[in-house]
Parts: structure tokens; sequence; C-alpha cells
């Protein structure tokens, strides 16, 4: 609370000068020839221009977020999981329990990023925005200053993102064919050992833990005359391929008198580098446009889309994680199963004596599939009572269905626990039905001044419902439904949230040089009890030309303040709530909530100011801000004495800072009839940290490895142990497990931090952090005649990888296949390895596991994302109905600066904030080169 | 100024206006709005959650009870493990199984036990004993809402809840160095003296810890603990109908055994009576279970069904259930003590040499030497939560739904014995146990050849019986503290001391004569 004072006072003075200096003779701003406007923004209650981001041309990308790499202001994470969500971040982590994800909006109506219903596998977050299709995108404008995110009210603490679709334009009809097809290629290479090597080192292996040497002898694993046993087997190549992706676009776009009209069919499809994951899509949109009379106005939105994706295993369920089972199956055994005379035959062989499943039922037998259907319908009416007065209206409709699948047979699969085979069926659906109303009214004050003004309501009603069911240990392989088995558990949840908010939104724009605007709005949600069922937002920015416009040069400096909140609170926790339990088979119910009456929305406070240059006639542009966030009421969970013997409850308490430098520069080099070159560069500097959290440090655990939030502590740090070396003898021990038994030879020695000779969890300590200090991107555009080429760099510095993968090629606690580097592992006294690994014991019963500093790496990276060629084809003129041709060829990823030693340096485990940055071994981002020609008729 | 960011969507066209107009049209929109705001706003904001249920829409009729009822013993089949290291892992009876043990398991087998162990959280016991007190502050209000709920009805709902959380607290008492009791719901409020010595009623959630902490009783030593807890259970017998039918129906099984009954309490009265030295009492208690013709000892036969098949085939009177086929209930106990890997065992315990040497008994017959342990693959095991029969069948892997016994009719037997012999009526002793052996396969002890008149001779006897009986229930640390008691010497000491070699077996011993290295330490912050 006090920074925020120190900091106010600090703002008060800014305007103060801010003032001071506009005293100074000059003249207000005009729009410049690049400026853009985004088409709707005001339905959210902006009024305000923002600026559109500029996004490549040519992508294989399934949604908005994978053109996003490299843009300013926002911080880009992407997966190579076929239809993964990337990690979308701007200026910062804002929450810890709550929805960390930007808010978007498509059309003016908003969609979580983030996917509700933990997903069946491990870690997989398939995007919601595979409905989308690229072509159809207009504009796409990052909303993150202040006085943006106060307009939209309790949704904008993580920033938003604000689409539009493509309209009709006046003309006669247009007819755009897009086609493009492409390939991409990962980098599977592992350091794994060879067939002769790990049977070598199994050998070791079962002797340093405890087997004879007779036994060792005996067992078929190393009979060299079994063929099952001595095969030489690629299974990292047998399920890995070079991927297609092809996409298909046709737009019809025209417009005639008083009716505009766009209408696109596409279809996008495109494959992983694993075996068989693909995602495929199905869309079709139609906006209209139509002028009743010359006061009347009514548009409509039509869109469906279909999405089907096959997915697999990328996160900790090791046993069906198909790349990890690939690394780590032997190399010595086939894809076949041999028959009792040792015959080869062509049936798939089972998990083996090992106990790995077979890497290529995992990819051919295995089944996760997602289908989805989305129709969004908008209608909207406006009415120009008068020039300068306007009503806007408009109901929009969006049914949207998940069908998620799960078939996991029993052939080469390893059993989970005691379900041999499982089938799993989810199907959830989300209904919005928003109405939403405003007045805009502009004029002018004077010659010089004016101003605009809106005044809304908005009424929303979302419900989401999903139903569940799993059943297990099916009689055979072949049903693929829930035809059969037991039913192993089930659900039926629905979650239903209202909320309206009445907003007001004004700008002036005083003597052509300062420009104000300010909003509020007051909005209630279901999702809170009467205590804290309203909240008020609001916000004001001031904009101030510092030097004459019309000069060469212009200098503009500007600040804003604006209050807004994180509302997405799933449940009735202002209620005692009463939930299910079972007991010997008998339906059950406790008290499992408090009612907190108090409970209310998450408030973020941010501040912003910055400073904007141009130079040379706008060729040069420098833009260079601050920025600051403070969220507080964080919702956090109360514990109470366990002697009460209650369940947690959410409470209001502990704050979060986001802050950070951003800087943007836009130059045109070259600027001829012929010739154009422009660069351009931004950089945004992070600093995240928890400030208080009065609920003592959240910890968040994935697989085994934990996320951190604490007072003074990067959001989401990793936390665990601090290994210092290996102990090389048993005299060198000088450090007990928590039972008080010493550590053996050959064990990790931990840093014992408070330093009561014993390792237990009061010795955990940050191990690293996985939020970047700063990120960016950086690219050049170069046009010759009819050729252009361009290309985007990003790069983000300073985050840290949890590199999961790599430790379990470290671990030796099982019969896996490892990195040849086990080799240096401590083997005995006298052979105690490099000192840097430990010993090799089956079931790891010191824990040599645990989460450890030893496998934090550094993730920075600098990677090329898009390089892209184009060509306009020159038609003659007798081929009249032709009216373009562009031909374009773009590369993906093709280049990668990092020291990072796993895949993929851009890793998405978890869009929760405080388990990301894991990398389980997550299919790499492949290179990718796509061509395609852009046919106008 | 730069023309990206500030330029406004609506260029603004000159025109002149009618203020009066204008100021309608807006009044028009505006009113429209807070129509909308204000009118049926109520039903607007106020959704009913679908999965959970709202307290206004909870607690109106006997179903309601019955499942409140079902909900307090719940968190106690997530404890079941913990009970078994707390019971046993810290007795002479078990030790680890594991080549290198896990720490915190390794703990209690050699009691050296820190408070940073999870294992000693008591949390599942409080969350037991908050919902019992939920429902004593619940069953007469319901009682008024619904008609089929009579004065027995609601004893019977009432009597249970006290019975459980009194049962908890004795678990308490039994196991930890310090523990406070709960008497009542605090979910709706905390009762508490402030500083100027106002007692005043808060919601939890406007209180801190600490403070909820200082309201907190301590009973001031062990003894009134266990007396309180008996207080509870005599007022059980007086309201608690025998042989209550929950459903009024048949009584199913579930029922019978995985609640708390008349029978279960005059058992529970009479070991607490034996705590408390009042022997007439333990006697005339232990009196009622073995009358109960619901609840027998059974005979060799059908005592391992208790473990495999049908509950507990009339030797039950509390266990905790589990019912795998339909709700996958199941416990930790076969990762605890299987050490088959594949079917999810993690083999921390097994039975000690000691226990198999001294305990066990080498006659032929007894049942219970045969299916309390067996030598799988030259591991030693416990066999009652693995083993589906007597032979060599296993319990499937992952499917761990033994029930774990808290008082079957052998214990009222015992129990008896005990009473009756610290009242001297020594041969009554001897024939209640000569009774349970009989059951259980072995020979009846000839009085000629037994000295059953030797009360520490019976009371040695008597407790190896019920060793046997109750191998690996989690009951000999506190039967060794009951025989120390009643026979007024330190007997714990030694018997764990057994289970170790030197030169730990003397440090053991040594440690355990001081009766406060007998509690589990625990520092509750910790797992909050």
């Amino acid at each position: 609370m006090k920074q925020n004072l120190k900091y106010i006072k600090a703002m008060k003075w800014a305007f103060g000068m801010l003032l001071l200096i506009g005293a100074a003779p000059a003249k207000a701003q005009r729009p410049g020839p690049d400026s853009a406007n985004v088409i709707g923004i005001e339905r959210i209650g902006i009024i305000d221009s923002v600026s559109v981001t500029p996004l490549p041309s040519q992508s294989d990308g399934l949604s908005f977020a994978e053109l996003l790499p490299g843009a300013p202001g926002v911080s880009v994470t992407e997966s190579g999981a076929i239809g993964a969500a990337p990690l979308l971040m701007i200026r910062g982590v804002n929450t810890i329990n709550m929805n960390a994800s930007p808010q978007i909006y498509v059309d003016g109506v908003p969609i979580k990023y983030a996917r509700q219903f933990r997903p069946f596998l491990s870690q997989y977050e398939s995007t919601r925005f595979g409905f989308l299709n690229l072509n159809d995108i207009k504009s796409l404008a990052i909303l993150k200053n202040a006085d943006e995110l106060s307009a939209i009210g309790g949704r904008g603490a993580n920033g938003a993102i604000f689409l539009t679709t493509d309209r009709g334009e006046f003309g006669g009809t247009k007819i755009e064919f897009t086609a493009n097809t492409g390939f991409m290629r990962a980098n599977y290479d592992v350091d794994r050992m060879s067939a002769a090597s790990f049977k070598e080192y199994l050998k070791q292996y079962l002797s340093e833990n405890g087997s004879t040497e007779s036994e060792i002898a005996n067992n078929p694993i190393f009979d060299a005359s079994l063929p099952a046993y001595n095969k030489n087997t690629d299974w990292v190549d047998m399920i890995t391929r070079p991927a297609r992706y092809n996409d298909y676009h046709i737009k019809l776009k025209g417009g005639f008198g008083d009716a505009n009209y766009m209408f696109s069919v596409g279809y996008t499809g495109k494959q992983e580098t694993i075996d068989n994951a693909h995602f495929g899509r199905t869309t079709m949109r139609f906006n209209l446009d139509y002028k009743l009379s010359p006061t009347f106005e009514i548009t409509n939105n039509l869109s469906y889309a279909n999405t089907g994706s096959q997915y697999f295993e990328q996160g900790n369920d090791w046993g069906i994680h198909p790349l990890y089972t690939a690394v780590t199956k032997a190399p010595f055994l086939g894809r076949f199963a041999y028959n009792d005379s040792g015959e080869e035959t062509k049936l798939v062989a089972n998990v083996d004596a090992l106990g790995k499943s077979n890497p290529w039922a995992l990819v051919n037998n295995m089944k996760n599939s997602n289908e989805e259907n989305r129709v969004d319908g908008i209608i909207s009416a406006k009415w120009k009572a008068r020039k300068s007065l306007s009503l806007n209206s408009a109901l929009s409709v969006s049914y949207y269905n998940l069908r998620e699948s799960q078939y996991r047979p029993a052939l080469g699969i390893v059993n989970d626990e005691y379900r041999i085979r499982q089938n799993a069926n989810r199907n959830s659906s989300e209904f919005t039905l928003i109405w939403n109303s405003f007045l805009m009214k502009n004029g002018q004050w004077g010659s010089r001044s004016t101003y605009a003004t809106q005044l809304g309501a908005w009424v929303e009603t979302f419900e989401d419902k999903a139903l569940y069911a799993r059943k297990v240990n099916a009689g055979t392989d072949d049903y693929e439904t829930l035809q059969q088995g037991v039913v192993d558990s089930a659900s039926n949840v629905k979650f239903t949230s209202n909320l309206s908010r009445f907003y007001f939104s004004g700008n002036v724009d005083v003597l052509d040089r300062i420009y104000v605007s300010a909003n509020v709005n007051a909005e209630g949600s279901s999702n809170f009890g009467q205590n804290g069922r309203w909240g008020l937002y609001g916000g004001a920015k001031v904009y101030l030309d510092l030097l004459e416009h019309g000069n060469a040069t212009s200098l503009t400096a500007r600040a804003g303040w604006g209050r807004t909140g994180n509302n997405d609170l799933r449940g009735f926790y202002h209620e005692n709530l009463y939930y299910a339990v079972n007991y010997f088979g008998y339906g059950g119910v406790y008290l499992g909530n408090i009612a907190n009456e108090d409970i209310k929305p998450e408030v973020t406070n941010a501040l912003d100011a910055g400073l904007r240059m141009r130079f040379f006639n706008n060729r040069l542009e420098l833009d260079g801000g601050i920025y600051r966030r403070v969220t507080d009421n964080l919702i956090t969970l109360r514990e109470y004495p366990i002697e009460l013997g209650l369940n947690p409850s959410l409470e209001n308490n502990g704050s979060i800072i986001s802050k950070g430098f951003e800087f943007q520069l836009n130059a045109k080099l070259i600027e001829k009839k012929q010739v154009s070159w422009s660069v351009f560069a931004n950089l945004t500097t992070l600093d995240n940290e928890v400030s208080s959290l009065s609920n003592g440090d959240i910890i968040n655990s994935f697989g085994n490895i934990n996320g951190i939030a604490a007072p003074s502590v990067s959001v989401g740090s990793f936390y665990g142990y601090k290994i210092t070396g290996v102990f090389s003898s048993a005299a060198d021990v000088n450090l007990k497990k928590a039972d008080g038994t010493n550590y053996m030879a050959g064990d990790y020695i931990i840093d014992d931090l408070n330093k009561d000779g014993k390792i237990n969890e009061r010795d955990q300590q940050v191990i690293g952090s996985l939020l970047p200090k700063y990120y960016g991107g950086f690219g050049s555009q170069l046009h010759y005649k009819r050729l252009s080429l361009s290309a985007r760099f990003a790069y983000a510095y300073g985050q840290e990888i949890y590199n999961s993968f790599k430790q379990r090629l470290h671990l030796m606690s099982d019969y896996s296949n490892q990195s040849p580097e086990v080799a240096n592992r401590w083997k005995s006294e006298a052979a105690p390895g490099n000192g840097m690994l430990s010993r090799a014991a089956y079931g790891d019963p010191s824990y040599n596991g645990a989460a450890s500093s030893l496998w934090v790496e550094d993730g920075s990276y600098t990677r090329l994302k898009f390089l892209s060629l184009g060509y306009d084809v020159p038609l003659k003129p007798t081929a009249s109905f032709i009216k373009g041709l562009q031909v374009k060829i773009t590369g993906e990823n093709l280049f990668t600066l990092t020291s990072y030693s796993g895949l993929d340096a851009e890793v998405v485990s978890s869009s929760s904030p405080l388990m990301r940055g894991i990398d389980f071994g997550a299919s790499p981002l492949p290179k990718a080169v796509i061509v395609g020609i852009k046919l106008s008729l | 100024m730069n023309n990206d960011s500030i330029k406004k969507i609506y260029q603004p066209p000159v025109q002149k206006q009618n203020p009066a107009m204008l100021g309608r049209f807006i009044l028009i929109f505006v009113s429209g709005c807070l129509t909308l705001l204000l009118g049926g706003c109520k039903d607007f904001y106020d959704v009913d959650p679908y999965a959970v249920i709202k307290e206004i829409d909870f607690n109106k009729n006997r179903e309601d009870l019955n499942a409140s009822a079902f909900g307090m013993y719940e968190p106690l089949t997530h404890e079941v493990h913990k009970f078994l290291l707390w019971g046993d892992a810290r007795a002479d009876m078990v030790t680890t199984g594991q080549k290198e043990p896990d720490p915190y398991i390794n703990e209690f087998v050699t009691n050296s036990i820190s408070v940073e162990n999870p294992y000693t959280s008591y949390a599942g016991i409080y969350q037991s004993i908050a919902r019992c007190n939920r429902q004593l502050e619940k069953v007469y209000a319901v009682a008024q809402l619904d008609d089929k709920i009579l004065d027995r009805d609601a004893a019977a709902f009432y009597a249970e809840a006290l019975l459980l959380r009194a049962f908890n607290h004795f678990m308490l008492a039994k196991n930890f160095v310090r523990f406070p009791m709960m008497f009542s719901d605090h979910a709706e409020g905390i009762r508490y003296v402030n500083q100027a010595g106002d007692t005043l009623v808060r919601k939890v959630n406007h209180l801190s810890n600490d403070d909820i902490r200082g309201s907190f009783y301590y009973p001031q030593s062990r003894d009134q603990a266990i007396q309180m807890i008996y207080e509870d259970v005599l007022t059980v017998l007086g309201i608690l109908p025998i042989n209550y039918q929950w459903n009024r129906n048949s009584l199913p099984a579930q029922e019978r055994y995985g609640r708390v009954s008349q029978a279960m309490a005059a058992t529970f009265a009479a070991e607490l009576a034996l705590w408390l030295g009042d022997y007439q009492a333990a006697s005339a208690f232990s009196n009622s279970p073995v009358l109960n013709s619901n609840h027998t000892l059974g005979a060799s036969g059908t005592w391992v069904n208790q473990f495999t098949g049908s509950y507990a085939s009339l030797h039950s009177l509390f266990l905790l259930g589990y019912r795998y086929p339909n709700s996958f209930e199941t416990n930790r106990l076969q990762e605890f003590t299987s050490s088959v890997e594949k079917d999810g065992g993690r083999y921390f315990l097994k039975p000690s040499a000691w226990a198999i040497d001294s305990i066990f008994s080498k006659e032929p017959g007894d049942i219970r030497t045969s299916f309390s342990y067996k030598v799988m693959d030259g591991d030693t095991v416990i066999w009652k939560y693995i083993g589906s029969d007597n032979v060599v069948s296993m319990r499937p892997g992952y499917q761990s739904d033994a029930s774990w016994h808290l008082y079957r009719s052998a214990d009222a037997y015992l129990y008896k014995a005990l009473a009756d012999l610290m009242l001297s009526d020594y041969s009554t002793a001897f024939n209640f146990v000569n009774m349970l052996r009989v059951a259980r396969g072995l020979e009846e002890l000839d009085p000629a050849e037994t000295n059953y008149r030797d009360r520490n001779f019976m009371l040695a006897l008597i407790f190896k019986e019920k060793a046997r009986e109750n191998a690996f229930e989690g009951k000999r640390w506190y039967d060794l503290m009951l025989w120390s008691r009643l026979s007024g010497t330190n007997q714990l000491a030694a018997a764990v001391a057994a289970k170790y070699s030197a030169p730990r077996r003397e440090e053991i011993l040594q440690k355990l004569q001081d009766e406060a290295a007998w509690f589990i330490p625990i520092d509750p912050k910790l797992w909050e």
C-alpha cells in the first residue's frame, strides 16, 4: 500500500509537469498515415482507438496466438503438441489461484482463453480458439494499458486481446482463394544408449542392485541366442515423422448499395511430428452489414466451426508418454511379439519384461481425441438518432461443445493401477448470451475541442456443463466406447454465472493538444455474494503533445491509471456448501465450505506512463514507457487450525506486483517507390513478485516439481532441493534422511538449509525462476518491386526451465534406457564417477529423484519465428478475371539461439502460474516450410 | 501525438443539438438500464449451485441426517494406514519391510518420531469430530422439520454422533502428547472470552488462527480427558437404542458393522472403564455385547471372513468399511503391507521376527497364526489385508478394501476377562479366555496346569491372546499402555524394546521408561 501511495504521488507530480509543459505552444494530433482503428471495440466500452498488432501474413498456426510471437507487449510460449494452447502473458502474472490468461474478445464476445476442465492426459491444454480461421481475422489488438483494462471491468487483470473478423466492403464481389501447404520436421535427437551399451548397463545395474552373477547370466534378456532380445530398434524414429500442413480458404467479400457481406469457408489440416497426432478444422462465417434506412443499420455475424484432433501424452504420465517410452525402451527389443518357438509374429508386442509400453501401440492404438463444435451469432442494430448521437444494441449467442474421448487398450500399454483398459468420455458445453446496449454521443466545444461519450449496459449469462464417465476393464481391446466395462468414475457438473455491467466512457480533446479520456463501470456478478457482488472499476489517461504538430519531429507524453480486476471465481463460496462423499458404498454429505459472505473479485490497480518520439517525418519512431500493476485482494485459501476439522475456505488476502519497462522502435530505413525497408524491435522487462500473502506461501506441484508463490520471490519459482554433489564414500556421509538414518554413499548431497543435519521439506528453497526477465521481438520488412521479404524474431531471456525429461534420463530408478552420461554415475567408493550423478538404485529409496537444482537450466532463447518471401505475380491485362496472384513461402522456427539442452526452449507445461516451465519432453516446435498462393478474383 | 493509440473512433460531426430532446433520450436509456438492474436482479444474481448443496436446501429430513451420518465416518476411512503406524508400527509386532526404509515410516518403527513427520497429522480425526459436532447441532432442528423422525430416531442420530466423537477423542487421548477436545460445532461461530472477560461468538472466518487456537479446550490431564469421553459414552448408552435400524428396513451388513451401535458403545465403555480403573462397570458393560445375538465370538472357520468377504460375519462390532466393486473405495493397507510391486505394494511394514517367535501360537489349529502373516517369495508379510483366503490367494492389485476393525466381539470377551481378573474373579476371567481360544481353533487351557489365580500371569496371558486376536490391527501399543495401567508397572517399554537388537534395544528401553515418550509429538501448524 505504501508503494501505491508513493506511485500515486509520483503520478500527480508527472501530471503537473505535463500540464506545465502543455502550456507551451503546440498543435493537436491528427491521425497518421499508418494508423488503424479496431472496428467495434466500442462494444466493450473502449471508445479510444488502440494499436493494431501487425500479424504475419502466412503461418502454420491453428489459433491467433500462434501469430503473436515477437509482437510488442505479449509473451508467447508455444508447444509442438498439436492443437495445444500457447501460453500468453501480457505484463506479467497478476493472480495465483484464478485464471491467469488474458481475456479474449472475438467481435466483442468474451471467450476465456484457458480451458476449464482438466484434460484426461496429465498436461495437455488444447486451444479453445481453433474455431477461428486465421484467414478470417481482420484485426487484432493487445489491450494492456491501464485505462483500456479498466474499461472492461473485472476481466482485465491479465490483459486482453480484441479480435475482429473480416467484413464486406462496398464494391463488387471479390473472391479470395488462399491455399497453403507445408512440411514440418522436428528435432528429436535425444542422447540415449545403443542396444549393446544399454545391455551392458543393465547388467551392471542389476549387479549394483543386488542381483547375483548367476541371476544375471540366467536372465533371458542377456541370452545372445534369443532373437527377441537382440534387435536394434530405433523407437524414436518409429513414432516420429515429417508432418504436413494444408490450409484452403475461400472468401467472398463485397457490397452494393446498402448491404455489405463477407462469406468464407475454410479447411485446415495439420499433423504433429509424432505419428497419428493431427488437427483438422472446417469453418464457415457469414458477416452481413445492412443499412435499412439512413438512420438504422443492422449487422449480423454468423459462424460455425468444427474441429477434430488426436493427441498424446506429453506430460508426467511416463508410462504412456510416447516419446519418453521410445527413448527409454530397450533398443534390443522389437515392435512385434515372439511366439513360444522364438519366432517373430506380426502381432504387436505387449508390455516388455522391463515394464515398458510398446511405443508403436501408444501412437497407433491408444486414442485421445477432441471434437469441437462452435456456433456464434450476433445481431446488432444501430440507430442514429442524430448525427452525433446513436443508440447501439447487440444480442450475441454462443454455443460451444467439446467432446473428449480416451481409449486406452491393454495390448502393449502398461496398466494404470487396476485399470487394464479404459474408455473415458466427457461432453462439455458452454453457452453465452449477452445483451449489450449503449448510447454514443460526440460533439465539439468551440472550434478546437471535441469530445465523445458512451453510456452502456451489458447483461450476460454464461453456463457450462460437463458430463463425464470412465469405464474400465472391458473384456477386450475391441470396445473403443463406453459400451463395455465397469464404471470407474462419472460426474455431472454445471456452472452458471450471470453478470451485468453499466459503463460510461468519455474523452475530450482540448485545444487540439491535450487528450484526456476516462471510464467508469459498475459490475455485478453472481459469482459473489451480496457483500462482494458489485465491483467499481474505472480509469483515466492523458496524452500531451510536447512539440508543435507539423514538425518533422513529434514528442508525446502519456500517463494512465486504471482499476480492473479478476471476477472469474467459479463457485458459490459466499454460501455454506455441502459436498458429497461415499462411505461404505453409501452416499454421505458434509459441510465442505464455510460461507465467506465478503468474498469479492481480485482488484488490480494499474499505472503506466511513457513517451513517444517520432523523427524524420515519422520514419523513426521510439516509444518507451513504464508499467506497474498491483493486484490486491488475491483470492487465496485460508487454512483453519486443523483441530476445527473444516475445509480451507477462500478469502481475499494478499497482493502481487508486476512492473517493468516497455520499449518499441520502428524505423523506415528506405522508403522509395520501388524499394522500401523497415525494421522494428520491441522489448518488455518483467519484475513480478508477490508482495504479501497473509495465508502463507502457496505451493503447487506438478509431478514432484513444486512452484511457489511467496513474498519477494518471482511468481511461480521452482521450489526444491539444492544439490551440491554426491557422497563419494560412506565416510563422507554427514547428512541424515528425515528418519535419522544416514544417506548412503552415492546419494546426492543436499544443501542442509536449516543446518539440522537432516534433510526434509524444511530444506527446500527457491531453485529457479520460470518467468522471463525480458522478452520481445525484432524484425525487418523489405519490399523490392514485386518481391517482399519479411523476418520476425522472438526472444525471451532470464527464464529457467525445470528439465524433468532430462532428470528422468539420469534417474536410474528402474530399467529405463538412460543418457550415456550415466556411465559417470557413482558405482562404488572405488568408482565414484564424476561426482555429479548419484548411484543407480532401483525404486530410488533415497529420493535422489526429488526436484532439485541439478535439473534447472537457463531457458533463454532467440528464435527466428517467421521468414517470409512473397511475390506478386504480374498478370496480363487480358486475364482480367484474375485481379491478383501472390505466391509466398514462409519458414517458421528455422533458427534458434539457445543454450538449453532439452528438445525445445519453449516449454508449456500448464497455464497455472505456479506450474509453468516444466519440460516433460513435449514435442518440440518443428521447423516448418509453408508455400502458398493467394488468388484474387 | 500518436495517432495509432489515441485517435477517436468517432470524428465529431458538428451539428446543433436540441438539449431537451437529448436529455429525454438519455433519460429513457438510463431508466431502462436501472429498471433492468433493479427489477428481478435478485434472481439474476442468486444462482443455485449444481453439484453441491446450499445450506438453505439441506438438513430438512431424515435422509439428510442419514447422509450427514455417513459423512462423519468418511474422514476416518482415509486414515487407517496411520492407525496402523500409530498403533502397531511403534509397537513390538511390526517392523519395516523395505531394504532401505521410507524415512517417515521408519520413524514410527524406530520410535523416533519427529514433528515433521506427515503421518503424525491428526487432521482426519478432527474432520470426523467436526462433522459429529455439526450433526449434534442439527439433529433436533431437523427433527422438528420432518414428522417421520420420531424422538427415538432423533435420539439415535444424536447418540451416534456423540459416540463417534467420543471414539475420536479417545484416539487422540491414546496417541498424542497434546490435543484439544472439541465439544461444539465451529462452522457457524466460535465462542471465546475476550481480554475484557466478555464471552463473544464470532464467525470462524472473522477470527485469526491464533485467536481460534486460543479458544480451544485442552484437558488438564489425560485421565480427565478419558473421564469426559467416558461420560459421553455413558450418555450414549442411555439414549442409543439396541440394534437400532437406521433405515427401518432390514439392517444391512454395512450398517450393522460400519456404524456405531449400542453393542459398540458398551464395549467402548468397558474399555474406558478399564482405563479409569472402574472394573465393576467394565465387567458390567462387557456383558452387553457378549449377550447380544447380533454379534458373536464366531468360529475359526469364519474368522477370516472379516477381512476377505462378508465384512464381519457377526464377529465385528464396529469397523471402517470399503466397497470396491461399486464405489472404488480403498485404503492404503495393501500399499503398506504388500511386497508385490505390481499390485501397488510398497512393503513399508512387515511382522517383526520377535512377534512371530513370541506372540503367535505355535499350537496347531490357531486360525490367527495362519492368516495374520505369511511368508511369500522369501518375504514375511502381513497377510490380513492382502490375502483373500487362508491359503495363497491374494486380493487383486490396487483393490485394497479390507475392513479396518475397531471393535470386535473378541474385544468384549477379553475386556470382560480383564475386568473380572481385576475384580479377582479369576475363574470367570479364565473361562472367557478359554472361550476365545476355542473359537479360534485352540484347545482350552487346563485350569489344573494354569496359574489362573496369578493376576500378573493372567494379564500377560490375556494380552498375548489379544495380540494374536488383534495382530496388525493398530491396537498393540494401546494394549501395552492398558497392560501397564492394570499391572501398575511399565510393560510397554520392555515389550517394544524386545523387537530391536542391541544396542538399540537398551536405548528404547530407557526412552520408553518415561511415559511421556509414549505419545506422538505433533505440530498441528505444519499440517494446516
